[in-house]
């Protein structure tokens, strides 16, 4: 505990948390604690108590995170934080979510989930044919739909029943269809969300909605946002993860920053091209060098940065320059030991279905991805390429799919619970849009956003529950409702954080993830 | 299943919200299918029950489900619908929209009238179509569909005939005497200089603007920055490159008064000025190459507005122009002069460039969205105000009315932007005379012959339409309800005209406050982009009135501005931080100092390749041609999801990067790693990040590698050993030192202090013991891949279906003895007929007797073509040398065969480059023309059924022993810059010209090389 005398002549007790503050202010050598500091009663300060940060009786200082970040943004480096960081984070108990690529962390209040696992169906999976199932649609098959759609793109025809049976499974006795028996398996732990819908018709608006918020603007992405409240747990990987992101739809600004500081955009591992047993980080490695000569490099570049600094003071963004270097060193250190796969049990390939044909490439995926949660990474995203857009070949086209996916789905649940970390990791399945319940030609659908299922596991959802409805058809969501920001805004509760107060303020306004929408689906919470 | 009426109308005069958010009033109450139903209504169009007309249009909604809308899909769909590749006759009936709109031959639906209705004429078969061909409707089904048209076509949720949701007139604006006030809206004073105290200080007008309130608040200026700092400073300020070691030589020995100023000028005439200053532009007009969003395809012809406003900047024209012909080029009257005419019609790319959500499908919207992106650009770029903001709503901080919003929108939407927006949703293109003579094609804008004013759209959504919004300016500005614009066009002449007045209040105060920016590390008003009420107040209001009127004066001359700007006290100041200074004005508010600056990610990138010899400074033109694709309609789709093709041929090029194609989505590692602007909107502040992917970058990547490796080769050669020293009886200094010097001076533009040639010495002295004592990791160095291809190549063989006909990337090892490739793929070898290129990186590592083949392929009857390399004495040493031969058509004749002048040596990675045309046969080894004839004879013709021959000659013998990879055939002959940049990008071209160089030395002074490019001092600007 330290006192310090700020440019306002407040004296603040100040822990670690707020020493960075300091630092900001004095490394700046312009940013004036007045524009970072606001004097009032803002969200959070009895939290920030809890957390470990004290503030000097009578006085709440709050520095709102936008502002001390857009300081940070517009020339002040995180990483230089890190570095300064690095002691005191270690004080901080896990829970506290130290810093990795953030300065400030703050849940607004006691966080359910400590992390995000988010599994995406690229391309529209068929609700209908999953874990919506449609008695109507059974009886009704071949008749056309009773009512009017709201605006018919593709000529569609009558309805078309679910080529799959749905069976109850586990102590809830969900019914989930036979493209996902091993999801059936573990459906105790999860939480079905059949009213999800949106507007998006198309791809591209609809993907970006799911990852953004916002279908027409370039909006800061979900793991961005998660990752910018609530920082990395690890200093040496990234704090969002994004593994064989797609190639089309969106593409960079599904796992993109826009105004948010580089720092929080996604770090793509491969791509949905390629085979995730040849998936990597780029510039990672270089085969030539070895530790040492790197090491012998850099030393000489940073004493030479050093020496440049050390002319040129208070100018915090050379400091943040020399700790990304480290960082760096560090980062090509760890990360190929988290990325590697060799070292994991037979039993646990078996289990998620590696060098088992189909499931290899997305078991990789979930393998992975818990490896890297494992190792502190707040935001991990799997990506299942574009192929689930059956307008015509839907049984062929979604047995094959499921197939890839739900073992390994499965197995990542299992693998979490048996961990002890499912409590703590909100892992999430969506897809952009669900499909019409009119055949599309003889054995198609069409997209379908206004009503589709997601679900979530873990992380302090309800499992065993299904939320919501659609019509009778699987039409329209109809009984609770959830929209994307209800979705993002239930995300963000479970990290414990308020979708109203994660904010961001660039060109001349505050900006959320769910806009000026969203509330939290309670009933969903554990 | 129809809902009653009341319980829509209580629907539509509540508050509630559908689009999304949970209503769970509503949603209790309405249940069953009317929830569908209300949904509809409200989704998709303003349903007639809304303006409370009776229960009739309800039931003809009805009538349009269960009779209509089902025999059109039974009946008409399978030709005349969207997933048919292409509707009969380009009508559709799957959409209202497409219905109303028609075919090819027009309208086929007058509401109300069924026999003027071509529809119905033809159901009918009473005219000289009969729909459906095959199978006449029943009598009751065109009874129905009779019925339909006369009762005026009712398809629920379309508008045949907008209406207002309200018939109010336009209101007037309420704005408060804040705004009336607000400092921006206030015509441009001329304020008189300031007095200081300090009368030796200023050196300039604006000095005494600066110290004026320096001296007010007590604060000591900075001292002058030393004259190695300033030259880099205003070197990369005015060309985004570092001086060369000449100019900084040539500028520390000027000792005149006028050194600076003579630099300023040099810099300001360099073309190198407009490439920097044009991006500052393209910044701030979103400029980009691609449509973004799903259907991102290239916009091929971009890239002339880009050189357009490279141009603009070299030639200084004056910015008034500027504008004008940017908004309203095509509108200005032809001058005769071609390059006149040319660029009023090129400059109009501005409206263009932007993104297009070509594959909505809602094409209405679409053209609503392209219409607001445009006006958006246009507020941010010329005024620095947010109109986009004002389109749903008023602005919630700024003087702009919605009905503001819609007037200047209908400037837009009165403009024609796409040639098709139905089919193809394609933008206009149009070709026209060049300024050189040819034809040359642009995106362009023209008037629609009937501009319309727009109604305020409600929440932005056309389904709700308001009053209409007559075409004029800001009311803030012009006056509250001043006259609609008085004009037969579009409106956007008068538009620019209109911002382009002097006495405009923003549209000079905002260009001079972004030169300022650029020059002073942030404007007079920091957020450059909004000077509204959201924006930062000016820190030096005065001053910036000031400049705004020397800009105007000055007739609009940016370069002008430049001088007044750069040859003033304060721009010459030391960025050096002080305490004192520090504590009243923290955030040099006053500028007391001259700020730092981390260069942008262009400049890294120019930078590194400046220094390494391999910046390529050609100016203009495309690089969509370079090689890719066969044909513009590839080029154009090639893109769309260009991250999955990170081997993107043009981005490998060597040229400035303000010369590579901007795919939004899809930048270049380096520069988007740098804070490249995001091409989607426009960008006044580009950001800055230090993030470890950076670090990476500079420590791994293939590109920084190949940097710091050519660098190294031009140091070795430029200063050989000590032992050619000191024959030459240079004495003074040793090579290494010299090295060292050179290195400092083509990077941070100083020479280094002792401390650090010792320092640099210690540190090539370790790294040379260390590869001493590690053998494999030298190896390693010499191994390394010439190409550091993307992970999206996997293993194996890979076609293109464009331009590549063939690709390998994995290095395949030959053992000389029996291994070959065979590539029999029929699709691809049948494109090759008369024209063709094949490229690898070989890698030999034995002399061979004779001739060994890299590619080859036989034909019957002796023809054949092959290339390979052959062992040759060059300078008294065997060694190896590439070639290639060919042989027929003719049996027994036409034998040619063609050896390079440079040899590749053994054990190192050589690109070699074959190409073929119908003329020409050229050899090219690491990116240089090695050898060259004219051959008037066409290739062989070989039959598709020979399979080619990889690491052998045709059908195996003649074994190749080596590595070769990144093998690519093409059917085309690649241009000599395509190549050079093939092969110069990742390898070292000068190895060549160095014959003999022990890779342990290259080894050692790459990494030295590269500890420079990691410096802070190499991306820090004082």
């Amino acid at each position: 505990m330290q006192e310090k005398r700020l440019a306002s002549g407040l004296i603040l007790q100040l822990d670690a948390t707020l020493c960075i503050l300091e630092v900001s202010c004095r490394g700046m050598g312009g940013v004036t604690f007045s524009g970072c500091l606001g004097i009032s009663e803002r969200q959070g300060i009895s939290e920030s108590w809890r957390m470990g940060r004290k503030v000097t009786p009578g006085v709440s200082i709050e520095p709102s995170r936008r502002q001390l970040l857009q300081s940070t943004a517009c020339g002040f480096g995180h990483v230089a934080l890190m570095g300064m960081l690095n002691g005191a984070s270690q004080r901080l108990e896990a829970g506290a979510v130290s810093s990795g690529t953030q300065p400030l962390q703050m849940p607004h209040f006691a966080p359910r989930a400590k992390r995000v696992i988010f599994l995406f169906m690229h391309g529209g999976v068929s609700h209908v044919d999953t874990f919506d199932p449609k008695v109507q649609l059974d009886r009704m098959h071949g008749k056309p739909l009773p009512f009017e759609t709201p605006l018919q793109f593709a000529a569609v025809g009558n309805l078309l029943k679910s080529p799959w049976k749905f069976r109850q499974y586990g102590q809830s006795g969900l019914p989930v269809s036979d493209l996902f028996p091993q999801v059936g398996s573990v459906i105790d732990e999860i939480c079905l969300i059949r009213s999800m819908h949106a507007e998006q018709v198309d791809h591209g608006g609809a993907i970006l909605q799911l990852h953004t918020g916002s279908a027409v603007f370039t909006r800061p992405s979900l793991g961005a946002w998660v990752t910018y409240g609530l920082g990395s747990e690890n200093e040496n990987l990234p704090a969002f993860v994004t593994i064989s992101p797609q190639t089309i739809h969106g593409v960079q600004q599904n796992y993109g920053s826009a105004f948010l500081p580089a720092s929080y955009q996604g770090t793509p591992v491969g791509a949905a091209n390629i085979p995730m047993n040849s998936a990597k980080i780029r510039n990672l490695r270089r085969a030539s060098l070895s530790d040492d000569l790197q090491r012998l490099q850099l030393n000489a570049i940073q004493a030479a940065n050093q020496e440049h600094g050390s002319q040129r003071t208070n100018d915090s963004r050379l400091e943040a320059r020399i700790k990304s270097f480290e960082l760096a060193f560090r980062m090509q250190m760890e990360a190929p030991k988290v990325l590697d796969l060799s070292g994991e049990s037979q039993t646990t390939y078996d289990l998620y279905g590696i060098d088992q044909g189909v499931t290899d490439n997305f078991g990789r995926q979930c393998l992975l991805a818990r490896r890297l949660v494992e190792s502190g990474v707040r935001f991990v995203q799997c990506s299942h390429s574009y192929k689930w857009d059956q307008h015509g070949g839907l049984q062929s086209g979604h047995a094959s799919n499921a197939q890839e996916v739900d073992q390994p789905i499965a197995a990542l649940i299992k693998d979490l619970k048996d961990r002890g970390m499912l409590d703590e990791t909100l892992v999430v399945w969506g897809t952009e849009f669900g499909r019409t319940p009119v055949a599309q030609g003889g054995d198609g659908r069409d997209h379908n956003p206004y009503g589709f299922t997601m679900w979530m596991a873990g992380g302090g959802v309800r499992g065993g529950t299904a939320y919501g409805s659609t019509d009778e058809f699987g039409y329209f969501a109809q009984e609770n409702k959830v929209s994307m920001y209800d979705f993002h805004a239930t995300m963000l509760y479970l990290l414990g954080m308020d979708h109203t107060r994660l904010t961001y303020r660039y060109a001349g306004r505050d900006f959320r993830l769910t806009d000026v929408f969203g509330s939290v689906v309670d009933d969903i919470v554990a | 299943m129809l809902i009653s009426l009341p319980k829509v109308a209580a629907v539509m005069s509540g508050q509630e919200n559908f689009d999304g958010r949970k209503t769970p009033p509503l949603s209790s109450r309405l249940v069953g299918y009317g929830c569908w139903k209300v949904l509809a209504i409200l989704f998709f169009g303003q349903f007639q029950a809304a303006v409370g007309l009776a229960a009739s249009g309800g039931g003809r909604e009805i009538f349009f489900e269960q009779q209509i809308r089902p025999l059109l899909s039974q009946k008409c769909f399978a030709c005349h619908a969207t997933d048919q590749r292409k509707a009969k006759g380009g009508l559709r009936l799957d959409s209202a929209d497409r219905l109303f709109q028609g075919g090819h031959s027009g309208p086929i639906v007058v509401p109300g009238k069924p026999d003027e209705s071509r529809l119905i004429r033809y159901v009918r078969g009473n005219a000289d179509l009969r729909m459906p061909p095959d199978s006449p409707l029943e009598p009751a089904e065109v009874a129905a569909l009779e019925q339909w048209v006369r009762e005026g076509a009712v398809w629920p949720g379309y508008d045949l005939q907008p209406r207002p949701v309200v018939q109010a007139p336009l209101e007037s604006p309420k704005f408060t005497e804040a705004d009336h006030h607000y400092w921006a809206y206030q015509p441009v004073g001329d304020p008189a200089l300031p007095q200081v105290a300090n009368s030796t200080w200023p050196t300039s007008e604006i000095d005494h603007f600066i110290l004026a309130r320096l001296e007010a608040a007590g604060v000591a200026p900075s001292e002058p920055a030393g004259r190695e700092a300033l030259l880099r400073r205003v070197t990369f300020d005015l060309t985004g490159l570092p001086p060369t070691t000449e100019e900084i030589t040539a500028f520390l020995s000027d000792t005149s008064q006028d050194a600076f100023e003579k630099v300023v000028d040099r810099l300001l005439d360099s073309p190198r000025y407009g490439e920097r200053w044009g991006r500052h532009w393209l910044d701030v007009v979103r400029y980009g190459e691609s449509a973004a969003h799903d259907g991102n395809n290239a916009y091929l012809h971009a890239w002339r507005y880009r050189d357009y406003v490279i141009e603009a900047f070299n030639e200084d024209k004056p910015y008034d122009r500027f504008v004008l012909e940017q908004l309203a080029g095509d509108l200005l009257e032809t001058t005769g002069d071609r390059k006149t005419d040319y660029q009023q019609q090129v400059a109009t790319g501005f409206l263009q460039v932007g993104t297009k959500p070509v594959v909505m499908r809602d094409k209405r919207q679409m053209l609503l969205d392209i219409a607001d992106e445009q006006l958006n650009t246009t507020g941010i770029a010329f005024m620095g105000l947010t109109l986009g903001c004002a389109r749903c709503h008023d602005h919630k901080f700024d003087a702009i009315p919605t009905a503001d919003y819609y007037s200047m929108a209908g400037i837009f939407k009165s403009t024609r932007i796409m040639a098709d927006h139905i089919e193809d949703s394609k933008w206009l293109e149009e070709e026209v005379i060049g300024p050189d003579g040819e034809k040359a094609k642009l995106m362009v804008v023209r008037d629609f012959p009937q501009p319309r004013d727009m109604r305020i759209h409600r929440r932005g959504s056309y389904r709700q339409l308001g009053p209409v919004a007559p075409r004029r300016f800001l009311q803030i500005i012009e006056g509250v309800d001043h006259g609609p614009l008085e004009t037969t066009g579009s409106g956007r002449l008068e538009l620019a005209r209109w911002l382009t007045d002097p006495a405009h209040p923003l549209t000079a105060r905002v260009m001079v406050n972004r030169l300022w920016q650029h020059h002073f590390g942030r404007g007079v008003v920091r957020s450059s982009g909004n000077f509204g009420v959201q924006g930062s107040r000016p820190t030096h209001p005065l001053l910036l009135d000031w400049l705004a009127k020397r800009f105007v004066e000055s007739g609009w001359s940016i370069k002008a501005m430049h001088r007044l700007m750069l040859i003033t006290r304060v721009y010459q100041n030391a960025s050096t931080y002080h305490q004192k200074s520090a504590a009243v004005d923290p955030e040099n508010d006053l500028f007391w100092r001259m700020p730092r600056r981390r260069i942008s990610a262009e400049e890294v990138r120019d930078a590194m390749l400046l220094a390494s010899g391999d910046l390529d400074i050609a100016t203009g033109g495309t690089l969509f041609t370079e090689g890719y694709a066969a044909n513009d309609a590839e080029r154009e789709l090639y893109v769309v999801d260009i991250s999955g093709k990170e081997y993107f041929p043009p981005f490998q090029h060597l040229r400035r990067s303000v010369y590579l194609p901007v795919i939004r989505n899809g930048r270049p590692e380096i520069l988007k790693l740098f804070d490249v602007a995001n091409a989607h909107e426009p960008t006044s502040v580009r950001g800055e990040t230090t993030v470890a992917p950076q670090a990476l970058f500079m420590l791994n990547s293939p590109f920084v590698r190949t940097r710091a490796e050519n660098l190294a080769m031009s140091l070795i050669a430029e200063y050989p050993d000590m032992e050619a020293a000191s024959e030459s009886g240079d004495t003074q200094k040793s090579p290494i030192v010299q090295r060292v010097e050179v290195a400092y001076l083509r990077l941070l533009g100083r020479l280094p202090t002792s401390q650090e040639q010792q320092s640099a010495q210690l540190l090539i002295n370790r790294q040379r013991a260390m590869l001493e004592r590690a053998p494999e990791l030298l190896a390693a160095v010499q191994r390394e891949r010439p190409l550091d291809l993307p992970e999206t190549y996997a293993d194996g063989v890979r076609r293109n279906k464009s331009l590549v006909l063939y690709q390998r990337v994995k290095g395949i090892e030959f053992n000389g003895v029996d291994r070959m490739l065979e590539v029999d793929d029929k699709e691809a070898l049948n494109r090759l007929s008369t024209e063709m290129t094949a490229e690898f990186w070989v890698q030999p590592t034995a002399l061979v007797e004779s001739g060994h083949f890299l590619i080859g392929r036989d034909g019957r009857n002796q023809r054949y073509w092959k290339a390979g390399v052959h062992t040759l004495p060059v300078d008294g040493r065997e060694q190896v040398v590439p070639f290639y031969e060919f042989f027929g058509p003719e049996r027994g004749g036409l034998h040619r065969n063609a050896t390079s002048k440079f040899v590749a040596p053994l054990n190192s990675w050589t690109h070699i480059a074959f190409t073929y045309s119908p003329q020409r046969r050229r050899l090219y080894v690491n990116g240089q023309l090695a050898h060259e004839f004219e051959f008037a004879r066409p290739l062989p013709v070989l039959t598709g059924d020979l399979p080619f021959t990889i690491g052998a000659r045709g059908g195996g013998g003649e074994w190749f022993q080596g590595k070769i990879d990144h093998i690519a055939l093409y059917d085309k002959p690649l241009s000599a810059s395509d190549i050079k940049s093939h092969a110069l990008l990742f390898a070292t071209v000068t190895r060549q010209a160095i014959g003999e160089i022990s890779p342990l030395e290259l080894a050692t002074w790459r990494g030295f090389c590269q500890t420079l490019f990691c410096a802070n001092e190499f991306v820090y600007v004082d």
